[in-house]
C-alpha cells in the first residue's frame, strides 16, 4: 500500500537531489553516531583537533565551510571511517543525469543513488 | 465531532512502516493533503516537500527507521519533522534550522509511524504560526485518541510483523 501522491512527487525529484539526500543523511547520522558513541563533547573535540575550543565553537556554529579536508581531519581523529568509497568496478556506462520519472520503479532509483558507501 | 480512523501510507519501506489518519468528510488522509498542498507544481515551498519526503521515504521508511536521530523536536506525544540541524555540521544545512515546513508524526516504534499533517512555519514559535499551531493541536488530538487505543489494547503492536493490528477502528474526535 502506497498513497498515489507519494509517487507522484518522487517521479520529479532529479536524481541528483535523490542522491545528495543519501549522501547528507549518512553523513549527518554517521558523525552524531560516533560522537555519542565515543562520548565527545565540544572541549573535547577542540583538543583532538588540535584548535583553541573558540575556533571550534565558530566551526561548530557553522560559520566554516565543511571540506573534504575536514571530514578527513573528524575521521583521524575519531579513529573511524567515515565515508568509504566504493571499490566495485564500474562496468556500465556512465548514464546521463536523469530525472526520477525516467526509471521505472525506486528501486532502479535506489541502486542508481548508492555507488558510494558511507 | 468528526470521526477518522488509521490508514496504512507506505508499507513498502524495508525499515518502517508509514501511516496516517483519515478524517471521515475529508477526500484523502492527513498526509497525503498536507504533501498534495505543499508539493503542488505552483508551490513556492515545493522543493522544501520534495525533502521532507525523501527524508520520510528514503530516510526513514526505506533505511534507518524511526531512530533517536530523527526525532528531536517533540511535544506530549507528538514530533515535529525535519529534525533540528546537527551542530557539528550545520554546513550541511539541507534540513537546518530555518526550514519553514513541519509535519506532525507519532512515533509508536521505530518500525511504526503515524503522519498527521502539517504546515509552514511562519513565526519563531508553533504558537507563533496560525496555521501550523492548528494543525499542532490536531494532531495532539489524534494522537492522544490512538494512545489511548494502545493502551487499552484497541490497537496493538505486532512486534513480529513489524506493524499495527486492528487499527481500522473509528474514533471520534472534535476539532
Amino acid at each position: 500500500m502506497k498513497s498515489p501522491i507519494i509517487d507522484q512527487l518522487l517521479q520529479n525529484i532529479p536524481v541528483e537531489q535523490m542522491v545528495f539526500h543519501d549522501l547528507y543523511m549518512d553523513l549527518v547520522l554517521r558523525i552524531n553516531q560516533i560522537l555519542q558513541d565515543k562520548q565527545i563533547g565540544k572541549k573535547e573535540l577542540a583538543e583532538l583537533l588540535g584548535k583553541k575550543p573558540s575556533e571550534v565553537s565558530k566551526w561548530l556554529n557553522g560559520q566554516h565551510n565543511f571540506t573534504l579536508k575536514t571530514i578527513a581531519k573528524l575521521s583521524a581523529v575519531f579513529n573511524e571511517p567515515i565515508i568509504e568509497v566504493s571499490k566495485k568496478k564500474i562496468t556500465k556506462k556512465i548514464q546521463p543525469f536523469q530525472h526520477a520519472s525516467t526509471y521505472n520503479n525506486l528501486d532502479q532509483v535506489r541502486n542508481f543513488a548508492e555507488p558510494t558507501k558511507l | 465531532m468528526s470521526t477518522f480512523e488509521i490508514v496504512k501510507w507506505y508499507s513498502e519501506g524495508k525499515s518502517c512502516q508509514l501511516y496516517s489518519i483519515h478524517i471521515f468528510d475529508k477526500r484523502t488522509d492527513e498526509a497525503s493533503l498536507f504533501f498534495e498542498k505543499y508539493g503542488a507544481t505552483d508551490h513556492p515551498k515545493r522543493s522544501y516537500t520534495n525533502q521532507l519526503l525523501l527524508l520520510i521515504i528514503k530516510s526513514i521508511a526505506n533505511k534507518y527507521g524511526a531512530s533517536d536521530d530523527f526525532f528531536d523536536r517533540h511535544e506530549n506525544y507528538i514530533h515535529a519533522l525535519p529534525p533540528k540541524p546537527k551542530k557539528y555540521i550545520t554546513e550541511i544545512s539541507l534540513l537546518g534550522s530555518s526550514f519553514p515546513l513541519r509535519i506532525y508524526c507519532m512515533r509508536i516504534t521505530n518500525e511504526i509511524l503515524i503522519l498527521f499533517n502539517g504546515g509552514e512555519k511562519t513565526a519563531p514559535s508553533t504558537q507563533g504560526s496560525k496555521d501550523l499551531s492548528m494543525k499542532f493541536y490536531e494532531a495532539l488530538s489524534f494522537a492522544n485518541q490512538i494512545k489511548d487505543a494502545l493502551n487499552a489494547s484497541i490497537i496493538e503492536v505486532d512486534h513480529s510483523k513489524k506493524e499495527l493490528k486492528h487499527f481500522q477502528t473509528n474514533y471520534k474526535i472534535e476539532l
